[in-house]
């Protein structure tokens, strides 16, 4: 029924002990005085010993009192229940608002960010300035600041791109406000988004105020990927996945920039499509996909990167059946053509694809070429340990590596594309791709695995300065960029970057990665596909995830707040208690009462 | 008048400035008596011899007059040793003050030619003085009063005893006291004066510390006759302590009104006039 805001200072009521002390403490000797009227004195203390007994004691209890009123006032002493005159003890109140994407969504014909804003405005109306308070928001900021400062931050809050793990980000409020020493509540404001409480955190003390509300309808673009770039000047297929509340088909419009509306189809939510465009034109491309417009608008739109390119001219010695046939395939789809542009197996002018000596005696040799050319990738020794590739974005499965030469690199310049045995197997220096083994199943099993011809064809792409854009960067997720990256032009404006520093994509939208004045690569940044799913998770479900948690909604967040905060200060009525104590204590010890 | 200590010179002046306020005769009932006769015998002066009788019976007698006044007075002071405190510096001990106002109303006795005598005591009477009307006789009452020092413990009852043989016809007892003493006892022996027809005045000296309890730490107070403490803080008993001394004081008047007897309250700091007033009012 009671509780404190600061139980440590109870140690005070130790100085209880001081008035008790003091009382039954024989004081010093007193000085002595002749006085003839001792039968009056005698009389005197004979006639009232019961009165100044009590006198005595009430004395000691006033200051007993005053002790005990004034530690539970420093303690925050607070009833469960309310009080007359309002308030509680001070508290540590961190404040969660979950703006991520999802509460953008439309409800009742307002962004559920919305409602969640206000909830979060009444909760800081009955913090008191007494109380430490913090508002975190998707980003995982927590701003600390008085109840008004933090209310008046509401009032520019939109929501934000990022997904808010809710579970991480209450764990952390908790260890924020319970360091503080002081009763630590935390109160969450959140749509409840299903996706978002993806872990079983403990929650003691959290108030959870979800969104009530079933989530609105929603259909939205969780895949836009331009496949097979660069694409040829015959142009390329799109792969699409559409997520949606249910499986009615959605009407989604592809628009290529420079060429306006280029492909209009009705896509089946859950499962993926499939979709040919025509050329653009030669150069990096932007693709924007939309489907009509529904309660969440942030799904609804999606870009992504495209590179046109000829196919790039390759030189290679034909003789390798496993090779011959693989170029064969390319040629044949329009990949690659018959030319210069690139060497297999040679150090050509421009791209190079190098593969190590049959002859282990020409790898000196092969080492002083690439240093005459400027590649600062050496091959080491040959190695004849068995072991296979590891699982990468060029390899997926694992390829049996028989035998292969140690790869020296340089601390930074070189992309290493794909390892095996953990250490590098294929990197890329500017043009030129080094392969530690050669392609013959004699030195590994790539040449007979369906992975070869996908590979030699980025490999080529690589090596001709001709790559398709990046994998799809999430907002909010860091990501390694190419090493010979020296900036990032977005929706936002041009970020320079740190070689060798990871990037963290702030904006959603097409990104081009500068090396230099060189554009190098493009890449889309998205939103994370986890927030198209607004499914919301319901008391029970949140409850189960956030053990410990009071879950309640929007409307009832500042009742289930005041209640957490303990209820009514009870500070008040001991520090009148307390002055009471000392009037009591003044006019006991008056001339009248006396002072020991 | 070395030897008097100046209380003589102090004492005329306190009379002087008391009579001056006063309206009567200090002279009244002056006459001279036949007292009785008594044989001849040679040295006697002449003039004394009752001639008439000597012609009646033919023997010499001489006449002796007794120098009657219009009141026997017995002054009883109290010099015990609670009688040597003063709560103040500034301030006369009670036994100075007791000395100096039994000195005023035995020259305004003497005066007005009443016989006055003195008796003083301690645990036990210390000396009696016997009452006289001779104007020389308020420097024996000086000398012995300025002589006075606080004894030992306090035992009225036997110096009131003295009294009544002293005063072998109505008079008058001015008893004067701080009154630290058994007030029944006390009361049974002034009771009997006044049942022997005297005319009791009490005069209660009092400090005005005694009166009131000072404030002050916590103090341990000692009976300087008995020797007895008590500890206390003086604050805090203030209230019942002077609850207690008006308690006493009614007690005194009260016990006093009932036997006929006068009691006055003096309290040290009070001035001699308004004393001297007090004790004489009718």
């Amino acid at each position: 029924m009671i509780g404190f805001a600061t139980p440590w200072l109870l140690a005070g009521l130790a100085l209880v002990a001081v008035p008790i002390v003091l009382h039954l403490v024989p004081r010093r000797d007193p000085p002595e005085r002749a006085f003839p009227a001792m039968q009056y004195l005698e009389d005197a203390t004979r006639r009232a010993p019961h009165r100044l007994h009590l006198r005595h004691l009430l004395l000691l209890a006033s200051r007993v009192l005053l002790v005990v009123a004034l530690v539970l006032a420093a303690a925050g002493l607070t009833w469960r229940g309310p009080v007359p005159w309002g308030g509680h003890a001070p508290i540590a109140l961190a404040v969660i608002v979950d703006n991520s994407a999802s509460s953008a969504a439309v409800q009742d014909g307002a962004p559920v960010l919305t409602v969640l804003r206000d909830a979060a405005r009444e909760v800081l109306g009955a913090a008191t300035p007494a109380d430490r308070t913090w508002l975190m928001l998707a980003d995982g900021v927590a701003r600390a600041g008085t109840p008004a400062m933090l209310a008046a931050q509401l009032d520019s809050l939109a929501p934000r791109p990022e997904r808010l793990a809710l579970g991480s980000a209450i764990a952390r409020a908790r260890d924020l406000a319970t360091a503080s020493g002081r009763r630590a509540v935390v109160v969450v404001l959140t749509d409840a988004q299903q996706s978002a409480i993806d872990d079983t955190r403990e929650a003691d003390g959290v108030i959870v105020a979800r969104v009530a509300a079933p989530a609105p309808r929603n259909a939205g673009i969780i895949t836009l990927a331009p496949l097979d770039q660069p694409w040829s000047s015959s142009g390329g297929r799109v792969a699409t996945d559409i997520v949606a509340s249910d499986t009615q088909a959605v009407p989604l419009q592809l628009t290529l920039a420079g060429r306006g509306v280029v492909r209009e189809a009705l896509a089946r939510p859950g499962s993926a499509a499939l979709l040919s465009l025509p050329a653009p034109v030669a150069g990096w491309q932007v693709l924007h996909a939309e489907l009509a417009a529904d309660e969440f608008r942030l799904d609804d739109r999606r870009e992504a990167a495209v590179r046109v390119a000829p196919p790039p001219g390759v030189a290679w010695t034909p003789g390798t059946r496993w090779l011959d046939a693989a170029f064969a395939v390319l040629v044949a789809e329009g990949r690659v053509r018959t030319g210069q542009e690139v060497a297999f197996d040679a150090i050509g002018r421009a791209g190079s694809i190098v593969l190590p000596p049959e002859d282990a005696a020409r790898v000196g040799a092969l080492n002083r070429a690439l240093l005459s050319r400027g590649v600062a990738v050496q091959f080491g020794p040959r190695l004849a340990t068995p072991v296979v590739t590891d699982s990468g974005a060029l390899l997926p499965g694992e390829i049996a590596v028989t035998m292969r030469h140690a790869l020296q690199l340089p601390p930074e310049g070189v992309e290493v594309l794909a390892t095996a045995g953990g250490q590098p197997w294929i990197v890329r220096d500017g043009t030129t791709v080094i392969v530690a083994s050669r392609v013959e199943p004699e030195w590994t099993a790539l040449p007979v695995s369906a992975a070869f011809v996908p590979l030699l064809d980025v490999l080529v792409r690589r090596a001709s300065g001709t790559a398709g854009a990046l994998p799809d960067a999430v907002i909010g997720t860091p990501m390694t960029l190419p090493p010979l990256a020296t900036a990032v032009v977005g929706p936002t404006g041009r970020v320079g970057l740190e070689r060798g520093a990871p990037w963290v994509p702030r904006a959603i939208g097409v990104h081009w990665v500068l090396a230099g004045t060189d554009t190098i690569a493009g890449l889309a940044v998205t939103l994370d596909p986890r927030e198209s799913d607004l499914a919301r998770a319901d008391a029970r479900t949140l409850a189960t995830r956030l053990p410990g948690a009071e879950v309640v909604t929007t409307a009832e967040a500042v009742a289930a707040m005041r209640s957490a905060a303990g209820g009514g200060d009870l500070r008040p009525l001991l520090l009148a208690l307390a002055a009471l104590c000392l009037l009591l204590e003044a006019w006991l010890a008056a001339p009248r009462g006396g002072v020991r | 008048m070395a030897r008097l200590g100046g209380l003589d010179v102090t004492t005329a002046g306190i009379v002087e400035g008391f009579l001056a306020g006063q309206h009567r005769s200090p002279r009244r009932g002056f006459s001279v008596e036949f007292a009785e006769h008594r044989a001849y015998q040679p040295g006697d002066e002449p003039r004394y011899i009752d001639w008439k009788l000597l012609a009646r019976t033919d023997r010499l007698h001489v006449k002796q007059y007794e120098e009657e006044t219009n009141l026997r007075a017995m002054l009883v002071v109290d010099a015990s040793a609670s009688m040597g405190w003063r709560g103040a510096p500034e301030r006369l001990t009670k036994l100075d003050y007791a000395a100096r106002l039994a000195a005023a109303l035995g020259l305004l006795l003497l005066r007005q030619r009443d016989a006055t005598g003195l008796v003083t005591f301690d645990d036990t009477v210390r000396s009696i003085t016997p009452a006289r009307a001779a104007g020389r006789h308020f420097a024996l009452l000086a000398e012995r009063l300025a002589a006075l020092q606080p004894g030992k413990g306090t035992a009225a009852a036997p110096a009131l005893t003295q009294v009544v043989a002293a005063l072998r016809r109505r008079g008058m007892v001015v008893f004067i006291s701080d009154l630290l003493l058994d007030r029944a006892l006390t009361m049974k022996a002034l009771r009997f004066l006044r049942h022997r027809g005297h005319e009791v005045l009490v005069l209660h000296i009092a400090d005005p510390g005694e009166l009131e309890l000072a404030p002050g730490e916590e103090t341990r107070f000692r009976d300087p006759e008995s020797g007895r403490t008590v500890t206390l803080a003086p604050a805090e008993w203030a209230t019942e302590y002077r609850r207690t001394v008006d308690g006493v004081v009614r007690a005194w008047g009260t016990a006093c009104r009932a036997a006929g007897i006068r009691y006055v309250l003096v309290p040290t700091d009070l001035p001699f006039g308004t004393a001297l007033g007090r004790a004489l009012a009718s």
